[in-house]
């Protein structure tokens, strides 16, 4: 009977403990966490890695749960996934372990009513929290507007690993802005690593990205589509906020126009500013304000209604020969072309009466130039009698971003230089006649054109 | 289980090959006695230590599950509250100065002037302030010029609404006791006021005392003669601050409580949203539209310091179906706080703009900020809803909105849609769920397309030194173009606003209190595609075709005019030679108690309403295209029959300004006023800035004699088919 017993007892406790150990299963994935990557490390204790990981993870968790509209824009991981190196590293965490503090997440801010909830529920999983707000760009106009500020980035740190949630917002140049990150006086400054953070030294604009959800080691993520245009994109990102402070100055001292036909100019600089940008954009040439239009952004951030022109600046590295062509089809008929792509190259457009000209910038050394060239032509024969050619020289300048007339366009980043360069010091008071061979304080005299070259250097149409 | 163990004394183990499969096979291969137990034994402290193991674990995780939640519920108590705790002992006291006189008041709180009116004619009768017992804040300041009547009832009203143990200060300047009924003088006693039943004609008056508490002090000086004023008085009094605690209610601990508890110390006169038992709600749940097109719809609310206006208007603004609180923005012109605390009570968006330039061009320009904004920060958007802080929205204003938004995209000739009918009164609209086309642009509650902003409007908005009203502007031919706007017969919206730039009681009571505002819910719109250009034009055609022409011999003021049917349509005619030729038109408005002041509500000549529950059609002769069509052959009257005015009656009060509410509805008034009849008329010619008067000209309307005349087409004077007053025909 004991014997009999014995084996009973054995086969039972066979089964329970086999019972308990789906249990202990059960029980570990439903309230200690998923199997992770720590539990295949070889050496039984968390390696930073992992620890980066469970970071990850357990923000997405935490995004998930209060549906915060995130994906990820760490340029680092991006640029893992670009190349595709998991072969080469770690199997099980390829991308998200980047070797650096921080992981960037970018989040749709009007797809997400804020909920203070989730910063709370973040503490207590054991997150620090620091929530950095600012003035609503929106709200920013010639108009003096106050609002409660806006939440810009939530920055949460845990294991000494920060993830970087970085507020978008929509704006009315239809494209995406994130705020620049700065710090109050009493906050942590030691919170983490700043430097290395991917964005919030600059204000940043982007279109919006196609996104498409993704396993990256495990995690299901949303990424941009095409990882490299957004990289690309992210490098050149900076945004500049027009001076409304100043422009409302000026426009105090100098009220706008708001005679019929300046409407009716503004009316259509921006319809051709917008057709503009959108021919480029398809051809993937990248522009900025120049001349008038950019003072008149940096001014009054607006077009400057007696200006008559939409001016803008294209490197020459980037013309591409079928620009006449694209705006032809886009209804732009050339007017006139000075100069060859070698020297000097300007196109000018016109388009139901205002004119669009495309100078082209040499790069040269420290400087940038642009040419222009004055003919005077006889009338009747159209044949030209005289032909100046002169340089405006700039200092070499980098492209922001800007918005002007509810389109996002390029302006050189050094923007006061560049119109200083133009107008001199006193680009603050208007001048209506403004004579282009002289006026500009960078003019530089080139010479004439040599006669025989005329015909293909000065194409009046 | 967990005491059981092995017992290697006991009996030898006799492995049998019938017992088990596995052991009789572990029996077979190794055959070793020891080797056998070993493993045995092995085997049940492996099962055991799993056990134990297993057991811990279980224990631990829920012991770690509690804490979270213990955690989860700490946190939630955290926001708790941060009233500002004093020392128990060391309670607060108060100095408090009130300065009463005939020409100027000043309450101080501990040296901070909270008041101060020493404005010639401005701010007379009683002043009321309100401190929070706890904190010293001033909660809210009203003045209840109680030399007019009415106010004293205001005064009780407001005097009520305040929450118990707040410190009411009272002050008199000039002179407030003339409408003082005894009802009003019985509170203040009530109150601890000793002198308030003696309060005579031209007294001097300070009271500072705690609701339903004790009486901190009051002052009193007789006026000696009629002719005179009491002398200044002077109350120098100290409040004992109480504690926060006392101050407070004990709602329960919610995110809406938290708001309501912020909101409550700071201001009062909301009534029950601050009582402690049973407190008015905040938050509404109406149901969602099952088709909803204007969810994503921003709405703006244009604001001005008007924060009880604004509080009633954002409760029904909450409560109609289909509201998505998330597109709603308040702008507030100016930085007051006490809008963007009725604003954070709900939990809405605020925002605050600085003002620019001063009356109606303040507004305007305040109108055209909140507009720039708007798109600004909802950059998706095609469409804003633009809404004033002195509305009632209906509960059906979303639903009728987003059966009509569509029409903004498909039509070109509309200028908007709007949720107002100016024509709409109790007696002259019926059908919720009629629509029209107008050519005049009501707002009051509208529907504006981004393009038609930015790409017209904005750029040449009347600038800050044009003191132009917006509306106004807007109705310009040159903004209009020639562009209608879709309006309900029923108003989707009501102007309960009695104060404000353009407003006031007597203005309210006769343009805009028996406006007809739907309480209907879910209202299934008429025809809506037919509101389209040219198929409206068909439906008018089909409803002439209908119409009974009214009989034109009759008095059209008086009540037999329509006969006594019910679903029937009817037609008339009016004399309108031009444009601008709108006598017939205003007295005929006159005599239906409709909106007289300009001509408003009509698509091209025609005028549509309601009369006794018939449809009536008043058609313009000859401007209108609608009077040149088989008609006159239906006619009664020889030829075409038609209302006119005699022109000789009336003068033009040109360019007088309207009284106006805040940014409402209203033109440039062309005054009808007959100099022979009506006595207000002259003055309000000698007045035009002062638009009170004007608007009152138009004023006892019962009184005002008008002679409507019956005219064959050549517009040859014939007998007279109507007259009200005295004055016969001649």
């Amino acid at each position: 009977m004991p014997r009999m017993n014995r084996t009973a007892v054995l086969s039972l406790l066979i089964v329970i403990s086999s019972v308990f150990l789906l249990f202990q299963l059960y029980y570990y994935r439903k309230y200690v966490s998923k199997p992770g990557p720590h539990i295949l490390s070889q050496t039984g204790h968390l390696t930073t890695s992992d620890l980066q990981w469970q970071t990850v993870r357990l923000f997405l968790v935490l995004a998930h749960r209060f549906h915060l509209p995130v994906f990820l824009v760490d340029t680092t991981a991006l640029r893992l996934l670009a190349h595709d190196a998991s072969w080469q590293r770690e199997l099980h965490c390829s991308f998200l372990c980047t070797d650096r503090p921080v992981m960037s997440f970018a989040l749709f801010a009007n797809m997400w009513k804020f909920d203070p909830a989730f910063l709370s529920a973040a503490k207590h999983k054991g997150f620090d929290v620091l929530e950095l707000r600012g003035h609503d760009p929106r709200l920013a106009s010639l108009d003096t507007l106050s609002g409660e500020d806006i939440p810009l980035y939530f920055l949460l740190r845990l294991h000494g690993f920060i993830i970087q949630v970085v507020f978008l917002y929509e704006r009315s140049g239809n494209y995406l802005w994130h705020g620049p990150l700065r710090l109050k006086a009493k906050m942590d400054l030691s919170f983490a690593p700043f430097k290395q953070l991917d964005y919030g030294r600059h204000a940043g604009a982007y279109n919006r990205p196609d996104l498409v959800l993704t396993v990256l080691d495990g995690l299901d993520v949303r990424v941009p589509r095409n990882v490299s245009r957004f990289l690309y994109e992210q490098q050149h990102s900076r945004f500049l906020e027009c001076r409304y402070h100043d422009a409302r100055s000026f426009l105090q001292l100098y009220p706008d126009d708001t005679s019929p036909a300046a409407v009716d100019f503004h009316r259509k600089a921006k319809a051709l500013l917008h057709l503009a940008a959108q021919t480029l954009a398809v051809l993937d040439v990248p522009f900025w304000l120049s001349s008038g239009t950019c003072l008149g952004w940096f001014r009054q951030c607006n077009i400057i209604s007696y200006s008559h022109d939409v001016d803008i600046g294209i490197f020459i590295t980037d013309y591409r020969p079928d620009i006449v062509t694209a705006f032809a089809a886009a209804g732009l008929s050339l007017k006139h072309k000075f100069g060859k792509v070698e020297d000097s190259l300007e196109l000018s457009f016109l388009s139901d009466d205002v004119k669009l000209d495309i100078f082209f910038f040499y790069e040269d050394g420290d400087i940038v130039w642009n040419g222009g060239t004055q003919a005077k032509s006889g009338r009747k024969f159209k044949r030209v009698f005289m032909s100046l050619f002169i340089r405006y020289i700039f200092q070499r300048f980098s492209l922001c971003w800007a918005e002007l007339l509810e389109l996002k366009v390029r302006v050189p980043c050094e923007t006061l230089d560049y119109i200083t360069a133009n107008y001199g010091t006193s680009w603050s008071v208007p001048v209506m006649l403004w004579d282009w061979k002289s006026s500009p304080s960078n003019v530089q005299r080139n010479g004439l054109w040599p006669k025989h070259q005329w015909a293909d250097l000065i194409q009046v149409y | 289980m967990e005491t059981w163990t092995p017992n290697p004394r006991a009996k030898p183990f006799v492995p049998r090959q019938q017992r088990s499969l596995y052991l009789s096979w572990k029996y077979k291969i190794t055959n070793k006695r020891t080797i056998r137990r070993l493993c045995q034994a092995g085997a049940v402290l492996f099962l055991l230590i799993t056990v134990i193991v297993n057991i811990k674990l279980i224990l631990d995780t829920r012991r770690v599950a509690n804490e979270d939640a213990e955690a989860q519920e700490y946190e939630d108590a955290v926001p708790n509250m941060e009233t500002p705790r004093r020392p128990a002992n060391g309670r607060k006291v108060l100095d408090i100065e009130v300065y009463s006189s005939r020409s100027k008041v000043y309450v101080a709180v501990d040296g901070t002037t909270v008041l101060e009116d020493d404005i010639r004619e401005q701010g007379r009768g009683i002043h009321v302030i309100v401190l929070n017992q706890a904190t010293g804040h001033v909660m809210a300041k009203r003045i209840f010029d109680t030399y007019s009547p009415h106010e004293d009832e205001a005064m009780i009203l407001f005097l009520n609404m305040v929450t118990r143990g707040r410190v009411l200060i009272f002050t008199i300047k000039d002179e407030g006791t003339f409408h003082l009924k005894d009802a009003a003088k019985n509170l203040l006693k009530s109150l601890g006021s000793q002198v308030s039943l003696g309060l005579s004609w031209r007294d001097m008056w300070t009271l500072v005392v705690k609701k339903g508490g004790q009486v901190y002090g009051e002052k009193q000086s007789k006026s000696p003669a009629l002719s005179t004023w009491g002398d200044p008085v002077l109350l120098k009094t100290e409040v004992q601050l109480t504690a926060s605690e006392e101050a407070e209610c004990h709602w329960a601990e919610t995110e809406l409580n938290r708001r309501r508890k912020l909101f409550c110390s700071k201001v009062e006169g909301y009534g029950s949203i601050c009582s402690c038992k049973d407190p008015a709600p905040i938050e509404f749940n109406p149901d969602p539209l099952p088709n909803n097109n204007v969810f994503n719809v921003p709405v703006a609310v244009i604001a001005g310091n008007r924060p009880n206006y604004l509080y009633r208007m954002l409760r029904s603004l909450l409560s109609a179906h289909g509201v998505n609180p998330q597109m709603i923005t308040v702008f507030i012109d100016g930085y007051y706080e006490e809008p963007m605390d009725v604003v954070e009570l709900f939990g809405l968006k605020g925002v605050q703009h600085t003002p620019i330039s001063i009356k109606n061009a303040r507004v305007s320009q305040h109108y055209k900020a909140s507009l720039t904004a708007t798109f600004n920060l909802h950059p998706e958007a095609n469409f804003a809803i633009v809404l004033e802080e002195d509305l009632d929205i209906s509960i059906d204003f979303f639903s009728f909105l987003s059966q009509t938004i569509h029409l903004l995209d498909e039509d070109d000739s509309l200028y908007c849609i709007s949720a107002w009918n100016d024509q709409g009164y109790e007696h002259t609209a019926e059908d919720p769920a009629l629509l029209y086309r107008v050519e005049s642009m009501p707002g009051l509650g509208w529907v504006l397309k981004k393009s038609l902003y930015k790409d017209e409007l904005e750029p040449k908005w009347p600038t800050p030194e044009k003191l132009w009203d917006w509306d106004m502007w807007m109705r310009m031919p040159e903004q209009r173009k020639g562009r209608e706007c879709i309006i309900p017969d029923v108003s989707r919206s009501y102007h309960f606003g009695i104060i404000g730039l353009n407003m006031n009681g007597y203005f309210h009571e006769v343009y805009f209190k028996k406006h007809r505002f739907n309480t209907v819910p879910n209202v299934q719109l008429k025809h809506v595609e037919s509101l389209k250009k040219d198929s409206y034009e068909v439906e008018i055609q089909n409803l002439l075709k209908e119409a009974e022409v009214l009989d034109h011999s009759k008095n059209p003021c008086e009540d037999s005019f329509v006969p006594d049917s019910e679903g029937k349509v009817y037609v008339m005619f009016i004399r309108m030679e031009t444009e601008t030729d709108t006598s017939t038109w205003t007295e005929l408005g006159k005599c239906l108690h409709v909106w007289d002041l300009d001509v408003r509500g009509y698509h091209k000549g025609l005028w549509r309403l309601f009369r006794k529950r018939n449809h009536v059609l008043v058609v313009a002769v000859p401007i209108s295209p609608y009077s040149i069509s088989e008609f006159a052959s239906r006619s009664r009257c020889s030829g075409q029959m038609m209302m006119s005015v005699e022109p000789r009656h009336f003068h033009k009060v040109s360019n007088t300004r309207m009284e106006r509410s805040w940014g409402s509805a209203a033109t440039l008034a062309t005054s009808c006023s007959s100099s022979r009849h009506d006595g207000a008329g002259p003055d309000a010619a000698d007045h035009p800035n002062q638009v009170q008067r004007a608007a009152g000209l138009a004023a006892p309307r019962s009184e005002r004699p008008h002679t409507l005349t019956c005219c064959d087409p050549a517009g040859r004077s014939s007998s007279p088919i109507g007259r009200v007053g005295q004055v016969p025909y001649s």
